[in-house]
C-alpha cells in the first residue's frame, strides 16, 4: 500500500481503525524491518528449491561431513547430503507447521473463546475447566504420547493435528476474557433489543473486536510453534526423516558437537531467526493495535 | 473469604479427576504393552495371557482405571516396567536432583529478573533496556536444547573447561565432601545457565510491563505531587503494587521446580524428574509416566490454589465472590 492510500481519510471524514493501526506500524521500525526479512525467507524457502533441482534426500556417502566450501556452502550432513538444500526444504516444513498449526488452533480456539465468553453458562465453565486442567498437565509428555500414536500415517499432518489439538486452550481463554467486556457495551444490549440474532452479534460486534488479541497472539504464537516442533523432533518425534525440517536436522546433532557443529549451528540459527522476527513483528503489532495488551 | 477459599479448594476434586482421566486414558490409547510379546515365538500364547492377567491387563480399561485410581490415592503408584523398581523409589531418586537444581536457577532468575525488569522500567528506551529487552527476546526465541548445544560446543569442546553431560565424574563417588560438591558443579554450571536464561527473561519481561503500568498510575503522580523522594515513590508506590501479578507468576512457577526442564535435562544427561517422565513415555513405561504426570498435575492444582487465595489477600480489590 503507497503512504497516500494509507492516509486517505474514509467516508465519515476520519481515518478507520486499520489505517491507524497500519500507519503506528509502519512508524515501528523494528517490527517492519522484521516484516520485510520474514516475507523475504518465504519466498526464498518457497521458490529458490523450485529453480534449483537437487534432490534434498540425494545420499552421497562419499561426501558425507565435509565443512562448508564454495561446492556445498553449508557443508554436508552424515549421509552426504547438502545442508543448505535441506535447509531451504526444511524451512518449508517448519513454517508450514509453524503456520497451520496457529491456523487451526486459532481458529478452534477464537470459535470456542467467542461462544464460551458470549453464551457463558455450561460451555463457559466446561472450557475454564479444560483449561485449567491442560494447565496443569505439563505439556512435552502429552505431545510425545499423541506424537506415538499411529493413527496418522504422514508425520507432517500427524504433527499439525497433534499441535493443534493442544494449542487452542490459551486462545480460548485470551478470547474468553476480551469477549466478557465487550458483551457488557451497550451496543450490545441495542442490538440485542432490536432483536439482532446471535450469530451476527457474534459475527459483526464481538469477532471484529478480538482480532487484535487473535492477530498478535498468532504472531507470537508461529514462533512458539516452530520451536516446539523443533523439540518434538530433537527426541525424534516430530517430522520423520528423511523428510527435512530444523527441528529433525538437529536430530542427532548432538553426537556431531565433536567433529561436525556446522550441522548444529544452521538449522538451530535459522529457528532463532525466524522466532526474533515474528517476535518483533509481534510485539510492533501490539503497539499498534493496543499497547495495553499483556501477551 | 473462608467460603472462597472452600470453594476453590473443593473446585481441586473434579479437577483431579479430570487430570487422572485424560492421564490413564492417553496411555491405554498408546495400545497394547503385550503387543511386542506376542512377536515373539519363544513366548507362548497362554504365557502372555498369564502375563496379562497377573498384570490386570485382561480387564476392561475402565475397571483397570479405577484400580490405578484407588490405589494412587493410597500411595501405591506401581512398579516400572521396564527396571521393576517402585515408581515411587524412582522419583525419591530424580526429584532431589531436580530440586537441587531447580532451587538455584529459580532463586537466581527470580531475583535477577525482577531487579532486570524494574531497572529497565524505570529506564525505558535506555541503553540498559534496550540491552536486556534484546537479551530477553533471545531468551524466549531460542530453543532450550539448541541454546545447550552451542554450550556445549563453546565450553567442553572448544575450550575444553566444562564436561558435556552427566552429573558426577566416574570415581568421585568417595571422594570428601568439598570435592564432591565441587565436581558436581562443574557439571551443573551449563544446565543453570541455559535454564536461567529463559526464566530471567520471562521474569524480566513480567516485572517490566508490570511496573510501566504502574508508573502511569494516578496515585504515583499524587506521591510525586506530595513531594515523596523519587526513592520512596518506586520502592513504596510503585514496586509493592507492580509485586501484585508477580505473586501469581511466582505460585504458577513453583511446580516447575519439581517438574525438570525435561529437554535440559535430557540434553546434559541428567537423571532427574523432566528426563524421568519423557524417558518412561518414551519407553512405555506407563506406571512411571503416569506417576510422575500426577505427581506434577497435583503439586501444580495447590499452587494454583494458593495463588488465587494469595492474590485476594494481597490486593483487597479483589473481590471473592
Amino acid at each position: 500500500m503507497t503512504k497516500e492510500k494509507a492516509l486517505k481519510l474514509n467516508k465519515e471524514g476520519s481515518f478507520s481503525y486499520w489505517q491507524k493501526v497500519f500507519t503506528r506500524l509502519k512508524r515501528h521500525r523494528l517490527a517492519m524491518i522484521s516484516l520485510y526479512i520474514l516475507i523475504a525467507i518465504i519466498v526464498i524457502v518457497v521458490f529458490v528449491p523450485m529453480f534449483v533441482h537437487i534432490d534434498p534426500n540425494k545420499v552421497d556417502l562419499a561426501q558425507a561431513l565435509q565443512p562448508p566450501s564454495p561446492h556445498h556452502i553449508m557443508g554436508t550432513d552424515d549421509n552426504g547430503r547438502d545442508e543448505f538444500i535441506r535447509l531451504l526444504y526444511g524451512g518449508r516444513i517448519s513454517l508450514l507447521v509453524g503456520f497451520a498449526v496457529t491456523f487451526f488452533s486459532g481458529l478452534l480456539g477464537i470459535f470456542v473463546g467467542l461462544w464460551a465468553g458470549y453464551k457463558r453458562g455450561f460451555l463457559d465453565n466446561l472450557l475454564m475447566r479444560i483449561n485449567e486442567i491442560m494447565m496443569t498437565i505439563p505439556e512435552l509428555p502429552l505431545l510425545i504420547v499423541a506424537a506415538k500414536m499411529r493413527f496418522i500415517p504422514n508425520s507432517v499432518v500427524k504433527l499439525i493435528v497433534i499441535m493443534s489439538a493442544f494449542g487452542w486452550v490459551g486462545i480460548a481463554r485470551l478470547i474468553r476474557g476480551e469477549t466478557l467486556s465487550v458483551r457488557e457495551e451497550e451496543y450490545i444490549e441495542a442490538s440485542k433489543a432490536i432483536g439482532v440474532p446471535d450469530r451476527t452479534i457474534v459475527w459483526k460486534h464481538l469477532l471484529p473486536n478480538t482480532m487484535a488479541v487473535s492477530i498478535v497472539w498468532a504472531t507470537l504464537r508461529i514462533g512458539r510453534v516452530i520451536i516446539a516442533e523443533a523439540t518434538l523432533s530433537f527426541f525424534g518425534l516430530g517430522v520423520q526423516p528423511p523428510t527435512p525440517s530444523w527441528g529433525n536436522m538437529l536430530l542427532g546433532a548432538q553426537t556431531y558437537i565433536w567433529t561436525s557443529q556446522w550441522l548444529v549451528w544452521w538449522p538451530g540459527l535459522s529457528i532463532l531467526l525466524v522466532t526474533l522476527l515474528f517476535n518483533f513483528l509481534g510485539d510492533g503489532l501490539r503497539d499498534a493495535m493496543d499497547p495495553k495488551l499483556f501477551l | 473469604m473462608k467460603n472462597y477459599i472452600l470453594r476453590r479448594l473443593l473446585i481441586i476434586i473434579p479437577e483431579f479427576i479430570g487430570i487422572t482421566l485424560i492421564a490413564f486414558f492417553l496411555f491405554s490409547l498408546l495400545g497394547d504393552p503385550f503387543a511386542e510379546l506376542q512377536t515373539n515365538p519363544f513366548i507362548s500364547p497362554s504365557d502372555i495371557a498369564a502375563l496379562k492377567h497377573m498384570y490386570g491387563f485382561d480387564k476392561p480399561v475402565m475397571l483397570r482405571y479405577f484400580y490405578w485410581f484407588f490405589a494412587m490415592i493410597r500411595g501405591n503408584f506401581g512398579i516400572s516396567a521396564v527396571t521393576g523398581e517402585s515408581v515411587i523409589k524412582m522419583i525419591g531418586r530424580a526429584l532431589p536432583i531436580t530440586l537441587s537444581i531447580n532451587i538455584f536457577t529459580f532463586t537466581i532468575s527470580l531475583f535477577v529478573g525482577i531487579w532486570i525488569g524494574f531497572k529497565s522500567a524505570v529506564k525505558q528506551y535506555s541503553f540498559f533496556d534496550h540491552l536486556f529487552t534484546g537479551i530477553s527476546y533471545f531468551g524466549i526465541a531460542m530453543p532450550h536444547f539448541w541454546f545447550g548445544l552451542m554450550l556445549m560446543i563453546l565450553f567442553s569442546v572448544k575450550l575444553h573447561l566444562l564436561p558435556p553431560g552427566g552429573i558426577m565424574t566416574p570415581g568421585m563417588e568417595s571422594a570428601p565432601l568439598i570435592a564432591r560438591i565441587m565436581d558436581r558443579a562443574k557439571y551443573l554450571v551449563m544446565p543453570i545457565i541455559v535454564i536461567s536464561l529463559g526464566s530471567i527473561a520471562v521474569w524480566a519481561r513480567y516485572t517490566r510491563s508490570s511496573v510501566l503500568e504502574m508508573l502511569r498510575k494516578d496515585y504515583v503522580r499524587t506521591a510525586r505531587a506530595k513531594g515523596l523522594s523519587e526513592r520512596q515513590v518506586l520502592k513504596k508506590h510503585v514496586f509493592r503494587n507492580a509485586l501484585n501479578p508477580i505473586v501469581t507468576l511466582f505460585f504458577l512457577s513453583l511446580p516447575g521446580l519439581l517438574g525438570g526442564s525435561a529437554v535440559t535435562e535430557q540434553v546434559f544427561s541428567i537423571p532427574g524428574m523432566g528426563r524421568l517422565i519423557i524417558q518412561a513415555v518414551m519407553n512405555n513405561d506407563y506406571m512411571v509416566a503416569m506417576g510422575g504426570i500426577i505427581m506434577y498435575a497435583v503439586i501444580l492444582l495447590i499452587s494454583l490454589v494458593i495463588a488465587d487465595v494469595m492474590y485476594a489477600l494481597i490486593d483487597p480489590r479483589i473481590k471473592y465472590s
